[in-house]
């Protein structure tokens, strides 16, 4: 059997990246699901940076 | 059943194949606090945080929150050396076969300088004034002007406890503490945190400078020693392994490269970073300790 | 000078939150001084040297929370409780959903997911995408925004791995009877779904539904899957995917003409399966279908209506006339109330789909049609925001939408948009979809009748009379009652008709009435 067609035998547990209001409706409907709070990739501390590089 | 990444030693005297029970005192996103009974408890922490004395870390992903596992305050725990339950939200935590992370202190034969190591704790302070958190007590280190209730309430009672170091006078280090012990904001009050890393500077620089283990120990028992009933239970737990010179792993590892190595802003960044005010507050007190320590030398 | 305290006993706050409640409250103009900590012996003798101290506060123990401040009047102090226990409670109702902040500790938190559903910005979406498949998870996803040459990387890598990769611009799906994002409740039954077009599969779905038959999956490719470049490569996974599925015995698919060599693959594909299908290509050739062995659809209507036939084992014949019963006296009748200069026709539609089949309907009875996304680049509308004779405008489009929330979702530009018409005097009717299910507005016709009675204000004051007919594409399972809406518009004069073809043909009718009489 095709993963395609595995999926269509499997209870749907989803990730949902994104929109809030898509997991809400999935919740609505009982489906097993994890939003994730994403954010863009940080471009790291860099106030804590240039106080290390200061204090070299 | 969750598992169980690694777990402190100290938790080999605490826990033992008797089983017994306890209840949940406090959840914390990262942390989950179970007490035994008056003198001990077990601590769930996530993967986020790092090592702790009487800790449990969980084998769970760095942002999962204790909370979502739905712990509650007064839940109960059945606790015993291979397994910690929590009935009511169907948790398991298997403890047999797990890593174990050592909270023993670490004692190192220096090879640093001491003007090394007082440009080590130099560091420290101007870290802390810089990208530390001053709400708590850290800010008594700027000399300034007070600027907060606590900080007002607290520099007379650090002369005092200064004073009873250098002088190895018992009476007044006890006087001066019971001053210090559970003043401020927090679960761990900031004088608390304080108070944690004067007793780790106090071992860890005090070995440095030559004294031994015991005279430091004494004097460590005495800052100790007003303690029941003073503070919240977290905190007392926290202080009683200060005394016996177990500390998390950021303030171990802080103490350990100021007097071992020439670059310490990793480790001390580290601790700045823990808690709220805990870490500044707590480096404050390696900062004040150290100082102190670096003055004295040698307890008479 | 007042005093307030808070006492919670066996109550621990992170410092993090201590920090930012003190912070926040001193912040409070008003607010003098204020102290927060545990019930210790110390901070008990602080907040007394600060005059904080009450009765009650001096009985707490280490193991007690308190703030206790001072503040110039009562009003004060109750602002910055109430505040207090904003915060205090926020972080509770904050810390109970686990809510992983990358797709990674999503993974270890749920290592059985088996669909990554994806509505990031374009900009950071294929990233996550490739993330999600390379762990072995299908994908839906419905961002748009992101590049033909990362659609077509991401859809050979699904095909190799074996896994969905529904879009981009994938904004319906419906697996395992599970509605994913913008899709209606439908009865489970034996018609298969692959689509390249999100309300067209929204329409085709409700009317399988309104025929009283099933959906076994509806599958979305994503509007680009059968250009040239894509070659269809969603499509014919999913095609073969509905041909080993035992729950499936007719299939149906739907997108806008497909590239002529994409189409004969797909269409080829599809024929080796020997399952009877339905063909829609919105406007296509029928022949090409036909040639095939599939079922040419004439409208999304007339392809529902084929398949849930062909489950029936009965014959498909073409439908391109009305269900509605008394069809030819409604529109003499109707025709007769408008004013001489009254002719045009104005679309305002939310599904991009639906305004496209509007326009194919329409174009072949009643000549140009203008558009924001017209059949053919003569009829584009100059000024998207001016009408022009016949016009119909797709208010999803990127031009609408840009910055601004989906008109499924948020009715703002049509309720504006229907008073700019209406103040046309050679417009004749307006025609509206409204549409249902999970995704959409939760009250559709609700959200556009004071506009609706606005705009017959508007008109009544020039003695016009303006015809609204819409469709509304739902099912009575839908969150929003599709009797309820449907009810709603009756009530305000709208003439609702069963399908969006049925709706656009009843309008062409009537202007063609028009036209013959005068």
């Amino acid at each position: 059997m095709t993963k395609i067609n595995e999926l269509f035998q499997e209870k749907l547990k989803v990730i949902n990246m994104g929109l809030e209001s898509f997991n809400e409706n999935l919740k609505k409907q009982n489906v097993k699901t994890v939003q994730v709070d994403w954010k863009p990739p940080a471009r790291g501390n860099k106030k804590m940076l240039s106080l290390l590089d200061k204090l070299k | 059943m969750l598992l169980a990444k690694s777990v402190a030693s100290d938790l080999n005297d605490t826990l033992t194949s008797k089983t017994v029970e306890g209840i949940v005192h406090s959840v914390f996103d990262h942390a989950c606090n179970i007490q035994l009974d008056r003198n001990s408890l077990v601590t769930l922490i996530s993967s986020k945080l790092p090592n702790y004395p009487a800790a449990v870390k969980l084998d769970i992903a760095e942002d999962q929150k204790l909370c979502s596992f739905g712990f509650k305050v007064g839940m109960k725990a059945i606790v015993n050396k291979d397994e910690i339950k929590i009935p009511e939200v169907c948790v398991s935590i298997k403890l047999t076969g797990v890593k174990v992370w050592d909270s023993a202190p670490l004692f190192l034969k220096s090879k640093i300088s001491e003007e090394m190591l007082c440009e080590n704790i130099e560091k420290i302070r101007k870290l802390i004034l810089e990208y530390g958190k001053t709400e708590g007590i850290a800010s008594i280190l700027d000399g300034n002007e007070v600027d907060n209730n606590y900080k007002n309430f607290i520099i007379n009672s650090v002369k005092r406890l200064a004073k009873g170091i250098s002088d190895f006078d018992y009476k007044e280090i006890t006087e001066a503490s019971k001053r210090l012990i559970g003043l401020g904001p927090g679960l761990t009050p900031a004088a608390d945190d304080f108070l944690l890393g004067i007793l780790a500077s106090l071992y860890y620089i005090g070995y440095y400078f030559g004294n031994h283990l015991e005279s430091l120990k004494k004097i460590a028992s005495f800052i100790i020693y007003d303690l029941p009933g003073r503070t919240t239970f977290i905190s007392e737990i926290m202080l009683r392994n200060g005394m016996k010179a177990r500390f998390s792993e950021p303030i171990r590892d802080l103490v350990l490269v100021v007097t071992n190595s020439n670059s310490i802003n990793d480790e001390c960044v580290n601790l700045l970073n823990i808690g709220g005010t805990s870490g500044s507050d707590c480096a404050a007190g390696i900062v004040f300790g150290g100082e102190l320590m670096a003055k004295v030398k040698i307890l008479k | 000078m007042v005093l307030k305290y808070l006492i919670r006993e066996n109550a621990y706050y992170d410092s993090v939150t201590l920090m930012i409640i003190t912070r926040e409250v001193k912040k409070i103009e008003g607010v003098k001084e204020v102290i927060v900590g545990v019930g210790t012996e110390l901070n008990k003798e602080l907040a007394g040297n600060l005059n904080l101290l009450t009765p009650e506060l001096q009985k707490i123990t280490p193991n007690d929370f308190f703030i206790s401040l001072d503040s110039v009047d009562n009003n004060i102090a109750k602002k910055a409780f109430a505040f207090v226990d904003e915060l205090l409670s926020k972080k509770k109702a904050e810390s109970e959903d686990y809510q992983p902040s990358t797709f990674e500790s999503a993974l270890k938190y749920m290592p059985d997911a088996n669909l990554v559903l994806i509505s990031l910005p374009g900009k950071y979406a294929a990233r996550e995408v490739k993330k999600a498949l390379l762990n072995d998870k299908h994908v839906m996803l419905f961002s748009d925004n992101v590049s033909l040459e990362e659609e077509m990387d991401l859809k050979n890598l699904a095909k190799q791995s074996g896994l969905l990769m529904m879009g981009p611009d994938c904004g319906t799906a419906i697996i395992n009877h599970i509605s994913l994002a913008f899709a209606n409740v439908v009865r489970k039954g034996p018609i298969g779904i692959v689509g390249a077009s999100g309300t067209g599969m929204q329409e085709v779905t409700v009317m399988i539904d309104k025929l009283g038959s099933g959906i076994s999956q509806a599958i979305g490719t994503g509007g680009r899957d059968l250009k040239a470049e894509v070659g269809g490569i969603m499509m014919i996974e999913s095609i073969k995917a509905l041909q080993h599925d035992p729950l499936t015995e007719v299939m149906v698919l739907i997108s806008k003409p497909p590239d002529k060599e994409v189409a004969k693959k797909v269409l080829s594909i599809l024929k080796e399966g020997e399952k009877p299908s339905v063909v829609y290509f919105a406007g296509g050739d029928p022949g090409v279908i036909k040639e095939y062995g599939s079922v040419p659809g004439l409208s999304l209507e007339d392809t529902a209506r084929k398949a849930v036939a062909i489950t029936k084992g009965m014959p498909t014949e073409d439908f391109t006339g009305f269900t509605v019963t008394n069809i030819d006296k409604i529109i003499q009748e109707e025709a007769k109330k408008l004013k001489k200069d009254q002719r045009y026709i104005r679309g305002l539609y939310t599904g991009g789909t639906l305004c496209d089949e509007a326009m194919i309907i329409l174009s072949a009875l009643i000549g140009d049609i203008y558009s924001n996304v017209p059949l053919k680049p003569e009829g584009k509308l100059s000024n998207i925001n001016r009408s022009y004779k016949h016009s119909f405008i797709d208010l999803g489009d990127d031009e609408f939408t840009r910055g601004k929330p989906h008109p499924m979702i948020d009715p703002y530009v049509r309720q504006e948009r229907i008073l700019s018409e209406v103040k046309d005097r050679e417009v004749a009717i307006i025609l509206m979809d409204f549409v249902l299910g999970f995704g959409s507005n939760s009250d559709p016709a609700g959200e556009m009748i004071p506009y609706i009675q606005k705009a017959r204000k508007i008109a009544a004051k020039d003695g016009r009379h303006i015809y609204i007919i819409s469709s509304v594409c739902g099912t009575e399972a839908d969150p929003q009652s599709l009797i309820g809406q449907e009810k709603k518009l009756k009530e305000e004069g709208v003439i609702v008709m069963p399908s969006n073809a049925q709706a656009v043909r009843l309008a062409a009718a009537i202007v063609l009435s028009r036209r013959n009489s005068q």
